[in-house]
């Protein structure tokens, strides 16, 4: 079983690389995750709407975060996380993702780690940003 | 064309509940889509022998949960008319409760939490809480979704 995490401000996670995300990658994601909003996955229907060419889902790019997190840390001590998303995930990128402790903090008795989490693509423009609570022994 | 100002009286509105089936095959779909490479979201043994009773549900797949259910993950859009072509997803966030299961049966309910415009209405803000609870009725996770529509381009 994997051991709780315990880290000091300042620690980093493994950083966890995923991609290049193909156009398959999104028709497969579009069916594996029941989003069938179609800017992901017909360029016809994208450019239609104004978009240059279909572009990620961000809940695909937001499960390569949950990677980042559960790579290391019990996903039980996972109390909560958010992410805005900043920026389009162009399709055929290449996704990075990132997290540091920014604090440690006391929530209702337990001792709980503010990280700040971000997913970068190819030349390092962050396209998801926000944080995670995690729930420290 | 000008998008149509919100009616305010829909903040607070909650849907109907929906109950859907955590599906094992899905789930392995899921961490296969998502180039997952940790066996215990998608092989019963290393889940099992990770401690856990079966594949749990991997963060974020409780918003493809309530896909499954497009009335519960579309009740925003729905109630306010959204014209998804102009959809952009602005911000996800889950609170964590109790982990879900393979196979687990999750009810699901919606509530519209905001809606708002910004730049003078050229961009338009759609806030919803979505809670999955299990057979029990304990809850287990709130999916908070907030979707932006952006105005169509000049001609389109």
């Amino acid at each position: 079983m994997m051991e709780r995490w315990n880290p000091a401000i300042g620690d980093t996670l493994p950083e966890v690389e995923r991609g290049p995300i193909s156009r398959g990658t999104l028709a497969l994601f579009a069916g594996a995750s029941n989003d069938h909003v179609l800017l992901h996955i017909d360029s016809d229907y994208a450019k239609a709407a104004g978009m240059p060419d279909v572009f990620a889902q961000g809940m695909l790019v937001m499960a390569y975060l949950g990677h980042l997190l559960t790579s290391t840390i019990r996903q039980e001590d996972i109390v909560s996380w958010k992410v805005r998303f900043v920026a389009i995930t162009p399709v055929h990128a290449t996704v990075r993702c990132s997290g540091v402790v920014r604090d440690i903090v006391g929530r209702g008795g337990e001792r709980c780690a503010v990280l700040d989490i971000a997913a970068r693509i190819g030349d390092g423009r962050i396209v998801l940003s926000g944080e995670a609570l995690i729930a420290l022994p | 064309m000008t998008a149509q100002a919100f009616d305010r009286a829909l903040i607070g509105r909650r849907s109907e509940p929906s109950v859907v089936r955590v599906d094992t095959a899905q789930l392995k779909f899921f961490a296969k889509a998502t180039d997952q490479r940790d066996p215990v979201y998608f092989d019963e043994a290393a889940a099992r022998a990770a401690g856990h009773r079966a594949i749990p549900v991997p963060p974020t797949f409780a918003f493809s949960l309530s896909n499954a259910a497009p009335e519960q993950a579309a009740y925003g859009l729905v109630q306010v008319r959204a014209d998804v072509r102009y959809l952009l997803h602005a911000e996800q966030g889950f609170n964590h409760y109790a982990t879900l299961y393979a196979e687990d049966e999750v009810t699901i309910t919606t509530q519209i939490l905001d809606l708002y415009e910004k730049k003078g209405g050229a961009l338009r803000f759609i806030a919803q809480r979505t809670d999955l609870a299990n057979k029990a009725g304990i809850l287990c996770i709130e999916c908070d979704s907030t979707f932006v529509l952006r105005a169509p381009a000049p001609g389109a």
